[in-house]
């Protein structure tokens, strides 16, 4: 992991996290947390653990539709920005738009149309929304231009050694974010042997071609939830994170103070106990039926 | 019958859906009343969640949209690109949103109160809440009612309601034609639209709330329609599945959505 952020995401660069609401790379963000790297633009939908780069001043712009923290009267990592003097610029629009951003991206095109936002002040305060005609009918359109970040990071429930990865459960952006980026950064609960992977190849995200590094990283996404693997823990991040008194003890003895992913669920079950992680494990799997292919 | 305000809010919201409805629904009180309707008067509803769920069961009540018993046994699971192409064809009959504030004109702010680089007060974003308040063929606004979240005019549009209130100005602005915002549910009581202009339907009476307090918390003079009537009740069965089958405990959920 530690390589693999310290090759591929450089101060300053624009970055794209999956896990909308679903399986974030919280693993890869405390690594790039860890590594102190700054000026980061990141563009995300519902992710939280992106929150510890704003509190941990790391942000120069967010690029998103909504960030829990941005609401100050509820947590506390906005003020830390402010006080760091690195409260980023924003850049919103709402979902669906970011998504087509990143579809525009993924295709290659400048930009993709809605109506969605018309009429709203998105356009008003967003220079990359700008409202169109539509050239066959004359019809108002909102232009969303595409967004191509310089990396993107994908967490999965496993992929194999060259990046070929599945992943399952709500896909949030994950498809057109990760296909928007210029290289790609998996990390998986699981490496498995390729046959796994092509044995079922409509689960697969992208074609390893297309993925720089692969990293294996067991509760990659923890404290989110990741279908097939764990529920999440989300009360406690924001018991933890999201409030000035713990925050600071928070982050220095479960990401400054530990070496990877590993060490820091190790330290959560001697804090807390095994079952304290048990917990979240699946208690009751429903296993679907195997699709066939074969000839 | 005892009952709470969120209660009835929740009642309320469940009574607006139909058998067969598509409800594109944010976290928190809207999806109670999903499944409420779902239990009650519309066991055809299907639930859309925006991170790419879609599903006709009900579920363990969810603690934010997505989580693994929300995603379990889905009818569908996509994403949000999915979920909102669906919207923009019309396919979804009703949304539900929560909002930070909405104005005169049915317009939500979620965004941010003053000018938007310098803000008074920031709110964390709306989300999807603009997608369901464009495309959706009618939306519902849910959130509570204080002054200082029914302004004259919001500072940001962060979801189109009718805009300036004239004749057609959705339309005008390209938004889909027909749609825009059908219901706001507060805490005191039931609103509509008349032209374009948020319209006291009734109040609830029953549990308590007057007239005088639902017109002192908007910042305009209110209009209301000709005789304001009393929101009806939450019924024994429904309060019964709310807090034994859904699990429902007020404050037990994050109150708007979107």
């Amino acid at each position: 992991m530690s390589a693999a952020i310290r090759e591929y995401v450089q101060p300053g660069c624009t970055v794209f996290f999956g896990g909308m609401q679903h399986g974030e790379p919280s693993a890869a963000i405390h690594e790039i947390v860890r590594q102190r790297i700054e000026r980061l633009t990141v563009v995300s939908a519902l992710t939280h653990t992106v929150a510890l780069l704003l509190g941990e001043g790391l942000l120069q712009k967010l690029v998103v539709a909504y960030l829990f923290d941005l609401y100050e009267r509820e947590n506390c990592l906005a003020g830390r920005a402010r006080r760091l003097g690195a409260y980023p610029e924003l850049e919103e629009m709402s979902h669906y738009g970011l998504s087509l951003a990143l579809f525009a991206g993924q295709m290659g095109v400048p930009f993709m149309t809605t109506r969605s936002q018309l009429g709203s002040s998105y356009l008003q305060h967003n220079p990359n929304l700008k409202e169109i005609a539509c050239p066959f009918t004359g019809q108002k359109l909102a232009a969303v231009r595409a967004l191509n970040p310089d990396v993107g990071i994908l967490h999965t429930q496993r992929s194999d050694p060259s990046g070929a990865a599945h992943r399952w459960g709500s896909l949030g952006m994950d498809l057109m974010g990760i296909n928007a980026c210029k290289t790609i950064i998996i990390t998986t609960e699981k490496i498995v042997a390729p046959e796994i992977i092509r044995r079922d190849p409509n689960r697969t995200v992208v074609p390893s071609f297309r993925v720089a590094a692969v990293v294996e990283v067991p509760w990659g996404a923890y404290p989110l939830h990741l279908a097939g693997c764990y529920n999440s823990d989300l009360p406690a991040f924001a018991a933890m994170c999201r409030v000035e008194s713990t925050y600071q003890a928070h982050v220095d003895r479960f990401i400054y103070g530990v070496a990877d992913r590993t060490a820091m669920m190790q330290r959560l079950a001697e804090d807390h106990g095994q079952p304290y992680l048990d917990r979240l494990k699946i208690q009751q799997p429903i296993e679907s039926t195997g699709v066939i292919n074969g000839y | 019958m005892n009952y709470t305000l969120s209660e009835q809010m929740v009642v309320v919201a469940a009574r607006l859906l139909q058998d067969g409805d598509a409800v594109y629904t944010g976290v928190g009180l809207p999806t109670v009343a999903a499944f409420l309707a779902k239990l009650t008067h519309a066991p055809n509803l299907t639930i859309i969640f925006e991170t790419g769920i879609i599903r006709t069961d009900p579920c363990l009540l969810p603690q934010g949209v997505d989580t693994l018993p929300s995603q379990t046994l889905a009818d569908k699971l996509s994403d949000a690109f999915y979920i909102n192409t669906l919207a923009e064809r019309g396919l979804v009959n009703l949304g539900f949103v929560g909002a930070g504030q909405l104005d005169r004109h049915g317009n939500i702010n979620s965004t941010c109160v003053g000018d938007y680089r310098q803000p008074r007060f920031r709110f964390p974003g709306g989300g999807g809440a603009c997608d369901i308040a464009s495309l959706c063929q009618n939306w519902v606004a849910i959130l509570r009612q204080k002054k200082i979240r029914f302004p004259e005019r919001v500072d940001f549009v962060t979801g189109p309601g009718y805009l300036d209130g004239s004749p057609g100005a959705r339309e005008r602005a390209g938004l889909p034609p027909g749609t825009g915002p059908k219901k706001v549910i507060t805490d005191l009581g039931v609103f509509g639209f008349v032209d374009g202009e948020l319209t006291l339907e009734t109040i609830h009476a029953r549990a308590g709330v007057r007239l005088e307090t639902v017109r002192e918390n908007v910042a305009w003079p209110l209009r209301e329609l000709p005789s304001v009537g009393e929101t009806l009740e939450p019924t024994g069965n429904e309060i019964d599945l709310l807090r034994n089958r859904i699990g429902y405990r007020s404050g037990s959920v994050t109150e708007s959505g979107g």
